[in-house]
């Protein structure tokens, strides 16, 4: 079931799973039945290829900058290096002096021999924008992949463990705090009814419950047919309508995702924490922009 | 299972020309299965083969018997005795890959045992940025050097930009030209040691603003950090240089990997677009997943329904099958532009291989080949 007041409350939500899951898709989708309750909402993406605005008919690149891009919604593409200069310049006023010694390759180098800076950069920024800016009522990270996303949240541990002392390493500690908040931040990881794609679910949800400080809080199946028993009967009465090659493959595919359905529930039911499990349902081709019609359908409200 | 609008056996003999096959794409799209099957089909059509793999599932690694590690194994299909071929692979692992890149390029044996005993490296090791990329690509050209291998197959990380990896030699040259080394961390370092009150250089003057922040005992044990990574990090530099030559060389192809669908289409052009800006260019690609033919010529047969969920689903595999054929036009296309060749395109259809079995990583391989 999906507990839909429960992500609207949160302040700020992480979408991930395996690639090609639907996570830009769920986050835009969100954000705009959000953003028509009136709430203004951010929507993140942190990438070398950005795909939100497109989304919203906006085909101009963002970058590192808040834009709006529709009505209460507005977009930004957080990196690495432009982090790490929001901190050097404006937490730290010294932007003269960075612009002095820090040309782009320098920057880049020096993220890169410093495992995990500019991660940890990139969570203060968002930190920032939620708590102390407050500028948005909901803060959606149309996040990387599980693997990747693992590693992103876990270079604060690595910060915590690494015995270093300071300010720096007590902000830390603050970012992870409002992140492991259950009543401000939350998880949400897509899925896809396919066997190897829900064994990983499986598999990285469980480990992502023990790594990440943020509490996984909905788990998607997507891409999912609703009434899947009904669909199968009615197949049944037209297949002398059909021919036996899509009769066949339809049939195939409406059984994988009832195996796929049953699987994954039994699997999210054996976890030591409990994780709500919900349903998004196949939309076909999807049209370049979000339309109204489309966001009901797709979060069936 | 088909190659489409190609000669029988153009992919085989492609491979007979090549010594490094890359594979790049985005996750999700079968890029670590498509790398196997590669590799496998190489090596039973005669040649030796290196796979070089990584998997951050692990799952196919235990499907093929390889235990994770940067040693090669030899992989033996025992249920099919008509293979003769010969294929050895290693499936790299992030933890494992750091701690031999320090073995290999400090100093010495003491330098090693302090980088291993510093705590920050204890920390951060498992996110040290790009140290499976560098690992893979030293360890490719050393299965180059060896001529061991008529093919390397280089799977590629699912979740780095496909071509950071590309440009980690580029980009570690940049860090060795001593900039980072030679004016921020040396200087501080030194000047924190001798209790220097006074910060000379633009540099330092920026690092003891950071030190302010972050703390000078932080900024101290980081600096004390990147000096002993120095000789690791510049170790590798000297065969950095050999891969740039490797990659750029005529014997070496790029493959993209993907899926037919709409989003994927616009990260597949963008890679080919950033690829050929590098100066290199995709030789093929492989779509995964694509709706099986009978099924797409079966569909143009049908008539509207009155059932409505029959009649969406049918709806559904209609615009799909559109959607996969602008896709598959469209990337030959563009490729065909920017290089002047049409690319080898392999299709392959959506079907279950229990991929999770070496039996059915077997039969994905076979597969590829349209005999």
């Amino acid at each position: 079931m999906t507990n839909w007041t429960r992500l609207s409350d949160l302040k700020l939500l992480f979408i991930t799973g395996k690639g090609g899951t639907g996570k830009t898709l769920f986050s835009a989708a969100f954000a705009k039945e959000q953003a028509a309750l009136g709430k203004k909402v951010l929507l993140v993406e942190s990438t070398s290829l950005e795909q939100l605005p497109l989304l919203f008919g906006h085909d101009q690149t963002i970058g590192h900058r808040e834009e709006e891009i529709a009505d209460n919604i507005s977009c930004i593409n957080l990196n690495l290096r432009d982090s790490f200069r929001e901190y050097v310049a404006d937490h730290l006023g010294m932007a003269k002096l960075y612009e002095k010694v820090f040309d782009r390759a320098i920057v880049r180098s020096f993220l890169e021999a410093l495992p995990g800076l500019g991660e940890v950069m990139l969570l203060g920024r968002l930190y920032h924008t939620c708590e102390l800016r407050d500028r948005y009522d909901l803060v959606i990270f149309d996040a990387p992949a599980t693997g990747h996303f693992t590693n992103l949240l876990g270079t604060l541990d690595s910060v915590l463990n690494s015995g270093l002392i300071g300010p720096l390493v007590a902000e830390v500690s603050r970012v992870k705090e409002f992140l492991a908040n259950p009543k401000r931040c939350g998880v949400v990881f897509m899925s896809l009814p396919e066997p190897l794609v829900i064994n990983e679910s499986l598999d990285f949800v469980e480990k992502m419950q023990k790594l990440v400080p943020v509490q996984i809080v909905q788990v998607f199946l997507n891409r999912i047919y609703s009434d899947l028993a009904q669909r199968l009967s009615d197949l049944e009465l037209e297949n002398r309508k059909i021919p036996e090659q899509v009769c066949s493959y339809l049939r195939q595919k409406l059984t994988k995702m009832q195996i796929s359905q049953g699987a994954l529930s039994v699997g999210l039911e054996a976890l030591p924490l409990r994780v709500d499990l919900g349903f998004l349902p196949e939309m076909g081709v999807i049209g370049k922009e979000l339309t109204p019609d489309f966001v009901r359908k797709f979060l069936r409200i | 299972m088909k190659i489409s609008q190609m000669p029988a056996n153009a992919l085989v003999d492609f491979l007979k020309e090549k010594r490094l096959l890359v594979m790049l794409g985005a996750g999700g799209v079968g890029k670590t299965s498509s790398s196997i099957a590669i590799a496998i089909l190489a090596a039973s059509k005669g040649l030796r083969v290196g796979l070089l793999s990584i998997d951050p599932a692990k799952r196919l690694a235990a499907a093929l018997g390889i235990s994770l590690g940067h040693d090669l194994e030899r992989i033996t299909f025992d249920f099919a005795p008509e293979f003769r071929g010969s294929l050895e692979g290693a499936m790299l692992d992030q933890k494992e890959v750091l701690d031999s890149m320090v073995k290999r390029f400090a100093s010495d044996a003491t330098m090693a045992g302090k980088i291993f005993a510093n705590r920050l490296y204890q920390a951060v090791s498992l996110r040290f940025a790009g140290a499976i990329e560098y690992m893979a690509l030293a360890k490719v050209q050393e299965m180059l050097d060896s001529n061991r291998y008529d093919l390397v197959v280089l799977d590629t990380p699912p979740d780095t930009h496909a071509l950071d990896f590309i440009a980690r030699p580029n980009i570690l040259a940049e860090f060795s030209e001593n900039r980072v080394m030679g004016w921020l961390i040396k200087p501080f370092h030194l000047a924190s040691r001798l209790g220097a009150e006074k910060l000379f250089s633009v540099g330092e003057r920026l690092m003891g603003g950071i030190a302010k922040i972050t703390g000078i005992k932080t900024l101290t044990m980081v600096s004390e950090f990147m000096i002993l990574m120095q000789g690791v990090i510049e170790g590798f530099q000297i065969s950095g240089e050999r891969v740039k030559s490797s990659l750029g060389s005529s014997s070496t192809a790029f493959f993209l990997v993907c899926v037919g669908t709409q989003s994927e289409a616009r990260a597949a052009l963008n890679l080919s677009s950033k690829l050929f800006e590098m100066g290199h260019r995709f030789d093929g690609v492989i779509v995964n997943r694509c709706l099986p033919k009978e099924v797409n010529d079966a569909l143009k047969e049908c008539q509207n329904l009155e059932n409505q969920l029959t009649q969406e689903m049918m709806n559904h595999l209609s615009q799909r099958a559109k959607s996969e054929e602008w896709f598959l036009k469209t990337i030959e296309k563009e490729i065909e532009k920017q290089t002047g060749k049409d690319p080898l395109m392999v299709l392959m259809d959506e079907q279950e291989y229990s991929l999770h079995e070496k039996e059915g990583v077997f039969k994905f391989a076979m597969a590829f080949d349209n005999l």
